[in-house]
């Protein structure tokens, strides 16, 4: 996977604004999805400092900085225009009837250029052209699509990239006139009703149309993290399972709880905690990509000094070479066809390595395995036995489970923490359904190191 | 110095056929936003124009359009004049022999600009002081 520094707007809208001079671009979406975020990164990006302008309707300067204090170098305050009903009228009280005159449109401007800073390279935001249009109807009347026709040709004729801000989430003329269209959307995650435990909303860009550039992916998972706009690309890695030495040790959180390996996995869990049960349950299209997290933490349970049991899931395969301290794992797999036996094999294996590594072990174990050798009532049996030892040994344990599998019903009733992965766009989306919270986005970066940012 | 309006006047002034919003900024050294302010208010003063030419928009003087309209008149008439003929005759007759078909009203009006007169004698056209 790619360690480069992630890019805030996706390369194809990128390109769209490189691939010609005097662009316009359509941002759509419904109250709240991150329009004006988007169009603030998109200037962010790829304007000259101090060339940035923003006509809004319903922002003034102040309040701009105040939630986007980053825009301050891009778009100077002069140049942050308080599109009011009045200044709107007054920048087409010389157009008489004409709407659909050309001249109407440089006067038009010339009302914001007036008051702004001097621009060579201007990029343009109008925020929001629905509320100019309602302003000025009486005025523009049946003139409405000869009037952004032309505002669409001032854009080219001066080189300057011009984006349209609007609520209508319906296809509009005005979708055919620009040179670009997309859209901001939330939605919540399919398949899961509206107030279920595990609904939840999430946020994604869709790119309609971008003249001149190759989409190559429609839609992309966007987050409004900390007031900025940012995309994720599709989490790509399907490598294996290896429990090897890189990336970094990640001490425990609390004396009574251990890390995860993943720092932001910690922060929100607060950790595992000894004598846990913990269900990770693996939703349909993840694939192999899950693998990271458990070699993260088995990873880090190795470096903080446990040993590590591992009943892998169906697919994950582990041999000995890819173990960096291999005498302190135990890989064991279903055997035989008594369940009652095996898991007493099993009870003597947790304590033989319990005892070598002089502390509670992890155990990871893929409950999907055991259904699969001795049926669901048998997975009963033997998570009831596993929970009591659990208690009395301090275990840290972790369940993996895929969605659709009979063992998921008991799992979550029997967890202490539960976290859902699942597909989005390409990429993996975790949170929790024990404790409840929002959905994070998880990337893989340098070192193997696992990121998880909050889809807000 | 020149204002930013003369600047802008002066370099549209001296173009031949016109030039675009960009253009007209970058040869008056002004930026595009003031370039913006000023064409509107020369326009809206009837001392510039655009025309389309293509998907391009040319500014150029007010007057020049009608200078040019003027050219383009005269160029017509001059393309309206006589159709030639060239007849290539045998070697015997050793000659060209030339004919023209004209439209008598407009030999008669370049005629008179040249102070000549033309009459009708026999088969033939004469043309006299």
């Amino acid at each position: 996977m790619p360690c480069a520094p992630q890019a805030s707007i996706p390369r194809e809208i990128e390109d769209f604004f490189t691939v010609e001079s005097g662009q316009t671009l359509l941002i759509k979406g419904l109250p709240g999805t991150g329009k004006t975020t988007l169009a603030l990164e998109i200037m962010n990006s790829l304007c000259e400092d101090r060339n940035g302008m923003y006509i809004s309707t319903r922002i003034d300067p102040r309040r701009l900085y105040a939630t986007n204090p980053w825009v301050k170098e891009v778009v100077p305050p002069k140049n942050v225009v308080n599109a009011t009903q009045g200044k709107l009228l007054e920048s087409l009280k010389g157009i008489g009837k004409d709407i659909s005159n050309y001249y109407a449109v440089l006067d038009f401007f010339k009302v914001f250029f007036d008051e702004a800073e001097e621009m060579d390279n201007p990029m343009i935001i109008i925020d929001s052209w629905d509320a100019v249009l309602n302003y000025t109807s009486h005025l523009i009347g049946d003139g409405q699509h000869s009037f952004e026709q032309n505002i669409c040709e001032f854009a080219r004729d001066l080189d300057t990239h011009l984006i349209f801000v609007s609520e209508f989430s319906s296809v509009m003329p005005l979708d055919y006139i620009v040179d670009g269209v997309v859209t901001m959307e939330q939605f919540r995650l399919p398949g899961y009703a509206e107030g279920s435990m595990r609904s939840r909303y999430v946020r994604q860009i869709k790119l309609e149309k971008l003249r001149g550039v190759e989409i190559g992916q429609k839609t992309y998972t966007v987050t409004l993290h900390n007031g900025r706009f940012r995309f994720f690309e599709p989490y790509r890695e399907h490598t294996d399972a290896r429990i090897a030495s890189d990336g970094m040790r990640v001490p425990d959180p609390k004396a009574d709880r251990i890390s995860t390996g993943i720092p932001d996995l910690d922060t929100i869990t607060g950790g595992l905690k000894y004598g846990s049960c913990n269900v990770l349950e693996i939703d349909h299209g993840v694939g192999k990509r899950y693998y990271q997290i458990l070699t993260a933490l088995a990873s880090n349970a190795l470096k903080n000094g446990r040993g590590v049991f591992i009943l892998p899931s169906i697919g994950y395969q582990l041999s000995k070479r890819d173990i960096f301290v291999p005498t302190n794992v135990v890989v064991s797999s279903p055997e035989g066809e008594d369940p009652v036996a095996w898991g007493e094999g099993l009870r003597e294996k947790w304590d033989e390595l319990r005892e070598r590594t002089g502390r509670p072990i992890l155990n990871i174990i893929g409950l999907d395995s055991i259904e699969f050798a001795f049926g669901y009532k048998a997975v009963l049996n033997l998570v009831n036995l596993m929970i009591s030892n659990w208690k009395e040994t301090n275990d840290i344990n972790v369940l993996v489970v895929k969605s659709g599998q009979e063992s998921m019903n008991m799992a979550v009733h029997t967890a202490d923490a539960y976290l859902l992965v699942n597909e989005l766009n390409g990429g993996l989306c975790l949170y929790g359904i024990i404790p409840r919270t929002e959905p994070y986005y998880m990337l893989l970066e340098e070192r193997n190191r696992i990121s998880l940012t909050p889809i807000v | 110095m020149a204002s930013y309006k003369e600047k802008i006047l002066d370099v549209i002034g001296q173009a031949e056929v016109g030039l675009t919003t960009v253009d007209v900024a970058k040869k008056a050294g002004v930026s595009k936003t003031t370039v913006i302010k000023y064409l509107s208010v020369l326009s809206s003063e009837g001392l510039v124009e655009f025309v389309e030419v293509g998907p391009s928009k040319l500014w150029r003087s007010r007057g020049m359009g009608i200078k040019q309209k003027e050219e383009r008149v005269q160029t017509l008439t001059v393309e309206a004049l006589p159709k030639v003929d060239i007849d290539f005759c045998s070697e015997e007759d050793n000659a060209l022999r030339f004919s023209f078909q004209v439209d008598l009203d407009q030999i008669r009006t370049i005629l008179k600009r040249a102070d000549k007169c033309m009459c009708k004698k026999e088969d033939a056209l004469l043309i006299e002081d």
